[in-house]
């Protein structure tokens, strides 16, 4: 089965949404560890080894954000879906800031969820198996590290958030080929989401900000007219 | 832009109208000061009397003028902070009824469509799902009832299908069914009855009283919750004392405690959910019953001390408690 060994920790202080959740996930063949509250989420992270985060964000002691920020600091690749009955587009907004990758709100369909949660750990299952070579990428001045998504272009040195990060990584892994806009949506973003080509191009964008000497006129990640995009190491 | 941020816009601007004010009083007073001294030495110079008297006035009344508007400046920022408060009370309110709306259907939600995805379901499980689902509408229940209970409290019909009942009638099973609610046994409610009173009371919205009171000893307790609820006659009331056990509260805390949508906020209960709504609606029923509550913090005893009267019947505030139960003929 897909799901086999995978371990999500779930942070939820209702006692009889959480049975229900971890019922479904076992059924599903995943591994489910649960704690009520912030401090035992945070401890239970130090203490073991997870494939993915169900975070509430009203909980006990420290709220879901703070949990997931510090998740995040210690692991930038670590998948953090955050479930929670708030609706405001600032929650949503805050939660995706402080590291959550996804959010779900209540009530949600149990097949939303789960669809969820398997495209997360495909995903990231993806990023950390891709060739270990990859850990550390060199092209023109830019050095790139994927283990903690530090940068250097230059005399700058700044940070790429995961998704700029797994982006990059995917066109390094196909260097010198031509890949399809589709292509990037079904292996880097859940083709599921309300994402559209435009968001490609926005990312792309940066990217480029961030390593091409003229952003304009790039010379590592080229423009192919009505094909995609050609990431190349060399001038 | 945020409501924080739209605050700290509003504070800032009246320091810097207090900040204005005090400028113009101090160069009023500079002023003052200047022209008293050069009046003075033309006195002394020349020998003209100039007589200072009404400057002396014109200072008094220009001080009391400037104190006056400081003064209304400073209850306008009284109010103001006092609207601040009413509405982060309000949106936390917001946020808390939300979660406490959407978590249950959220349950509720899941549990159903476990029960459609999934065929072999054992019977325990599905036992096990029922008993969540009812729970869960009961929770639904009490937070939609709550929230109408204050709806019918702001526009004065917070009790109805009043009723003239013995106490001991009425409160004991009450007690009972509220014991099986909270999966409490006898030994954490003890309940001494000791009235041989009637009273007139609306019974849905009187256990609405005693489930609010139960529900914040549960919640506030870290062990198991320890209630004392004794019922006596005294001259003109019913008297039920409500004794719980827990942590307790400041008396900073006791005093806002009966106030819409305040929650106390404590490390010691990370976990207390809630709306704010449970002693406000206790408070508005007993005094819709003619009633009177009130609490304290035991001496040498942790805990709090509800004390509720009802007017017995017929003896006290008859004609309010008539006309009571003429309303809902």
């Amino acid at each position: 089965m897909e799901t086999a060994n995978n371990r999500i920790l779930l942070v939820e202080d209702e006692e009889i949404l959480a049975d229900g959740i971890i019922f479904n996930l076992k059924k599903n063949g995943y591994l489910v560890d649960w704690v009520k509250d912030g401090k035992a989420a945070l401890e239970n992270y130090e203490n073991n080894r997870y494939d993915l985060i169900l975070l509430d964000i009203m909980i006990p002691y420290i709220d879901g954000f703070e949990v997931a920020g510090q998740i995040r600091k210690q692991s930038p690749t670590m998948p953090i879906l955050m479930i929670t009955a708030r609706t405001a587009i600032k929650d949503r907004v805050k939660g995706l800031e402080v590291g959550a990758d996804d959010y779900l709100t209540k009530p949600f369909h149990l097949e939303e969820l789960l669809a969820r949660i398997r495209v997360m750990i495909r995903r990231n299952e993806w990023f950390r198996k891709s060739s270990p070579q990859t850990d550390k990428i060199h092209f023109g001045d830019n050095e790139i590290n994927f283990q903690n998504f530090s940068c250097h272009s230059g005399k700058k040195s700044f940070r790429l958030t995961q998704k700029e990060a797994m982006l990059m990584k995917y066109l390094f892994e196909h260097k010198d080929q031509i890949v399809s806009r589709q292509d990037l949506l079904e292996n880097v973003w859940d083709i599921s989401a309300d994402i559209e080509t435009r968001t490609v191009d926005i990312f792309i964008a940066r990217l480029r900000k961030y390593f091409e000497p003229d952003p304009k006129n790039p010379i590592y990640i080229k423009s192919i007219r009505s094909a995609g995009y050609l990431f190349t190491c060399r001038k | 832009m945020s409501r924080k941020y739209s605050s700290a816009k509003h504070i800032v601007i009246f320091i810097i109208v207090q900040g204005a004010w005090l400028a113009v009083l101090g160069l009023w007073i500079a002023r003052y000061v200047s022209n008293h001294m050069f009046l003075k030495e033309i006195d002394q110079r020349y020998a003209i009397h100039i007589g200072t008297g009404g400057n002396v006035a014109v200072l008094v009344i220009g001080l009391a003028l400037i104190t006056a508007a400081i003064a209304g400046m400073g209850i306008l920022f009284r109010y103001l902070n006092f609207h601040f408060h009413q509405t982060r009370l309000y949106d936390n309110f917001i946020a808390s009824i939300t979660h406490e709306l959407k978590t249950p259907l959220a349950s509720i939600q899941l549990y159903l469509e476990t029960l459609k995805s999934y065929k072999d379901v054992s019977e325990k499980e599905l036992n096990s799902f029922i008993e969540n689902m009812e729970n869960e509408t009961r929770r639904l229940n009490k937070m939609i009832t709550s929230i109408l209970e204050v709806g019918r409290l702001e526009t004065s019909s917070a009790v109805h299908n009043c009723q003239i009942k013995e106490v001991s009638e009425i409160i004991p099973p009450m007690i009972d069914d509220l014991r099986s609610q909270y999966h409490l046994s006898k030994n954490q409610i003890k309940l001494q009855c000791n009235s041989h009173s009637q009273f007139v009371i609306d019974q849905l919205a009187v256990r609405l009283v005693f489930e609010n009171l139960i529900d914040n000893s549960v919640k506030y307790s870290i062990d198991d919750p320890q209630i004392e609820i004794t019922i006596n006659d005294s001259a003109k009331t019913v008297k039920i004392l409500y004794r719980d056990h827990g942590h307790g509260i400041s008396p900073m805390q006791l005093k806002k405690i009966f106030r819409k949508f305040y929650r106390i906020t404590n490390g010691q209960y990370p976990n207390v959910k809630g709306t704010g709504l449970g002693l406000y609606l206790v408070k508005g029923i007993v005094s819709a019953h003619g009633g009177h509550v009130a609490v304290c913090i035991p001496e040498k005893s942790t805990g709090l001390q509800f004390t509720i009267e009802f007017p017995r019947y017929p003896i006290h505030r008859r004609h309010y408690l008539n006309r009571l139960l003429k309303s809902d003929k």
